[in-house]
């Protein structure tokens, strides 16, 4: 899902050629995710954040090592899981009395969770659901065309017979109506 | 205004032409409010792709994405970076010589590894003015900021205050050759970086940006 490589590819050219705002677009779209992965190896909101910061880093240290043979996110991906397993044998060694494999942690981490936590976010993630549930047909479609099946402007112009241009204007137009609705949603918690 | 938000729709999507990268990379970077829902983009598209097992606290974060501290400017969320600026600038904050604590923390960040990555490549130029501040700043007697509310406090040249506010601020020259502005989080406090001409005006404190450049037009006129 918008791994695609048009623009990226693009800016990871410039990034190579030393244009640090070039790498700041990467973060601002991937720190999410590479925190979301991260909280779910650790459970610990500060470690997450501290090695999803890690892996940046990282990740633009080593960016002329980037050839382009998967997407940017996979490669990330890969520097921040790196990252979590070497955090957790670090963790296993101090804390002798658990000691288990970073292989054995994950297990247990993806089994325990915290249940509130866990059950507001599948409350939000209902919600938005259902509110993208409720758009106009036309901007839902090509919306979740991109979002949930990746697919390109190009590809949804064909399935849905539209113009590129009005693939660009529908996917636009239910951002905008999805993040007002996500933004209330998070400030009335 | 709604030109450039569907264009960051499309860089999202990858799906910009070459030639309008340039334009909107360029206005992402200097743009809080598009760097913010840029970020929201992400969270929405990992909140409708996320399985359970990874995301224990994802409200918290959502709440803490969208309160803006941890959109600024993507790397300058590094911890080393801020413990350096949180010495360097904080208002509220001793000096080195006076907390052991916050000196040996201070020392240990500024001489990582993680850090000399960072003020050798990442953000080179503003690192470094931020490291040389401390040295070369000139004195701020000459300046009433008195027009947006705030007054010298006695003792302490570069600092000012409003209220409860207080805000540090120092002109140094512009060595790095920082060309852009540039702004930093640390918890309440926020550093700004404002090139003009051949100096560099540095303002600190928990304020936003209008604030900010309320203060620098009191400082260019």
């Amino acid at each position: 899902m918008n791994e695609g490589s048009k623009n990226e590819s693009d800016i990871i050219k410039k990034i190579q050629n030393g244009d640090n705002s070039a790498y700041n677009v990467m973060i601002l779209k991937y720190q999410n995710r590479i925190y979301s992965t991260l909280l779910g190896f650790l459970k610990s909101p500060q470690d997450a954040e501290d090695l999803m910061q890690q892996a940046f880093v990282k990740g633009w240290q080593n960016i002329n090592k980037f050839r382009g043979e998967s997407s940017f996110y996979t490669w990330i991906y890969r520097i921040a899981i790196n990252l979590a397993k070497n955090h957790l044998k670090k963790s296993s060694v101090v804390n002798s009395s658990k000691n288990i494999s970073s292989e054995q942690n994950e297990i247990e981490f993806s089994v325990d969770l915290n249940p509130l936590h866990e059950l507001e976010r599948e409350q939000l993630k209902f919600r938005l659901k259902s509110f993208i549930a409720k758009l106009p047909e036309s901007l839902r479609t090509a919306f979740l065309m991109r979002e949930e099946e990746g697919k390109s402007y190009e590809e949804i112009s064909r399935a849905t017979d539209c113009p590129i241009g009005t693939v660009r204007s529908r996917i636009f137009r239910a951002r905008e109506e999805i993040l007002n609705f996500f933004e209330d949603e998070i400030r009335n918690g | 205004m709604d030109d450039i938000n569907s264009k960051l729709s499309q860089l999202y999507d990858n799906e910009l032409n070459q030639d309008q990268l340039d334009d909107v990379l360029k206005n992402l970077n200097s743009n809080l409010q598009l760097q913010k829902k840029y970020t929201s983009y992400g969270l929405i598209s990992d909140m409708l792709s996320s399985s359970p097992a990874e995301k224990v606290t994802f409200v918290d974060f959502a709440k803490k994405v969208l309160s803006n501290r941890l959109v600024g400017n993507g790397l300058t969320a590094a911890a080393t970076i801020f413990l350096t600026v949180l010495f360097l600038y904080d208002p509220e904050a001793n000096r080195l010589a006076e907390s052991s604590e916050q000196s040996r923390q201070i020392r240990d960040a500024v001489a990582s590894e993680e850090a000399a990555i960072i003020s050798n490549n990442v953000m080179q130029n503003e690192i470094r003015h931020l490291i040389s501040l401390d040295n070369n700043y000139q004195p701020m007697s000459s300046i009433d900021l008195s027009p947006v509310g705030y007054n010298q406090i006695k003792g302490s040249p570069d600092t000012f205050q409003k209220g409860k506010k207080k805000v540090r601020i120092r002109i140094t020259n512009n060595q790095s050759g920082l060309n852009e502005i540039r702004f930093f989080d640390y918890g309440h406090t926020t550093v700004y970086l404002y090139p003009l001409d051949d100096k560099i005006v540095s303002v600190s404190g928990d304020l936003s940006q209008d604030e900010v450049e309320k203060i620098i037009k009191v400082l260019i006129n």
